[in-house]
């Protein structure tokens, strides 16, 4: 049964999502039409590879590659238009491919459509674009990006989809524990200043430190946690 | 080459940037009407693979007025910037008010880049008595991480000189970036240049 789908991407994780999203579907389709307007081809591809997707069952449909790259070898069974512009260009060779036997459609992204066409346009071509995907039984994506997505363009198209999905940024928790180390000595270095820091005075021993202003030596632990807790906070912030 | 003769090659190479893109912000400031404000230029020389990171909005769609450059130095140029500058751009040299970039500001912005890409290059090429020739610009829309991919397929070799010099005109939410790639086989004559010149 034909699912239609539109998934609103943010730009943080735009690629990766995409990447995932196009290891989801050649999992499920023998064949699958990519509509390709914002890397070159190539790079593409090259990360598709590099994610072991097999790239035998993609259709390319390209926008980016003709103009940057007059050197560029064709792949097979794939299409290169000379810009993103033109909607009927545009829907001719998706309809080709579709009736080359893709069995399954990725339109990345339907947020360059409209740098160069209104609202009204877009509308009209992606309610066509998903009539016939609905007649034939075929499933799509629609990406989005986040930040070049405008809530009334969203809420007018949203109605054409079977589904809408906002998908959230994936947290680094990676760099947490870096954070959390990287504050925690330098809470530590920062309260060992402070102890010592009578010792610069005139009269004062550094070495070794003769006065200290904590007796309890506890603190640096609890002080350095506390630190290190604030500190990871702020270096995610930032 | 030794890490002096490296950075008075970089120094070189920032006043050549600093003296095209002085010739092509006039040509965009007689265009516009409007006072257009330069950054200090960037150089770096690195691998193709790490220049995303040189990019200033490699998470955002981008358009782009690209031209690869051949002669005597070969690689690409391009002007690149956020949709809504360019669609500012364009309204503001067509005095329209569009929200989109339509066939004809897509011309309009063609012609900019065409001026912008001529007056950097002839600039840079006559300074160093260089013969430099850049094709038709195209006009492109991508990602900002992917400039560097549209960039590459003109140059020969894996480690690039990138130019790159920020560009607004302020009180019209417009900004960009003035981008030139060169692969390092071009290293050789521009230091030979540069030495002529400075002779």
């Amino acid at each position: 049964m034909s699912q239609i789908s539109l998934v609103v991407i943010p730009n943080k994780d735009y690629m990766n999502k995409v990447i995932r999203i196009s290891r989801q579907y050649a999992a499920a389709y023998s064949s699958i039409c990519y509509v390709n307007m914002n890397r070159t081809l190539d790079s593409l591809t090259t990360k598709l590879q590099y994610a072991n997707i097999d790239l035998q069952k993609f259709m390319f449909v390209d926008t980016i590659t003709r103009p940057t790259n007059p050197h560029f070898v064709e792949l097979p069974n794939s299409i290169y238009l000379d810009d993103a512009s033109s909607l009927t260009h545009l829907s001719a060779a998706i309809n080709k491919t579709l009736s080359q036997g893709a069995k399954a459609l990725i339109f990345d992204s339907i947020s360059t459509l409209f740098i160069y066409n209104e609202i009204r346009h877009v509308s009209v071509f992606a309610q066509n674009l998903i009539g016939s995907l609905r007649k034939s039984g075929k499933s799509a994506i629609f990406t989005m990006i986040e930040d070049e997505t405008k809530q009334d363009v969203l809420t007018g198209l949203s109605r054409y989809f079977d589904k809408v999905i906002q998908l959230k940024p994936t947290p680094n928790l990676a760099a947490i524990p870096v954070f959390f180390i990287i504050s925690y000595l330098a809470a530590i270095l920062a309260l060992y200043f402070f102890d010592i820091h009578w010792n610069f005075y005139p009269g004062g021993q550094l070495f070794p430190p003769e006065k200290h202003v904590f007796e309890d030596r506890s603190i640096y632990l609890w002080g350095g946690a506390i630190g290190a807790f604030i500190g990871t906070i702020f270096l995610k912030i930032i | 080459m030794n890490p002096l003769t490296y950075m008075r090659f970089k120094d070189a190479l920032k006043e050549i940037g600093n003296m095209g893109s002085g010739k092509a912000s006039a040509a965009l400031s007689r265009l516009t009407g409007k006072t257009v404000m330069l950054d200090a230029p960037n150089i770096h020389i690195t691998s193709l693979a790490r220049i995303t990171r040189y990019i200033s909005a490699p998470k955002k769609l981008i358009v782009g007025i690209f031209s690869p450059v051949d002669d005597h130095i070969s690689g690409a140029m391009i002007t690149a910037m956020p949709v809504e500058s360019a669609v500012n751009l364009s309204n503001l040299v067509s005095k329209k008010k569009n929200k989109v970039l339509k066939t004809k500001d897509k011309e309009t912005l063609l012609k900019i880049g065409q001026l912008l890409i001529k007056s950097y290059l002839q600039e840079m090429a006559h300074f160093l008595k260089l013969k430099v020739r850049h094709s038709r610009p195209k006009l492109i829309s991508a990602f900002g991480s992917s400039i560097p991919g549209l960039m590459a397929s003109n140059i020969k070799n894996k480690e690039v000189i990138l130019l790159k010099i920020r560009f607004n005109i302020p009180t019209t939410e417009i900004k960009g970036d003035f981008i030139l790639l060169l692969g390092t086989d071009n290293l050789d004559n521009l230091v030979s240049a540069i030495k002529d010149k400075l002779k």
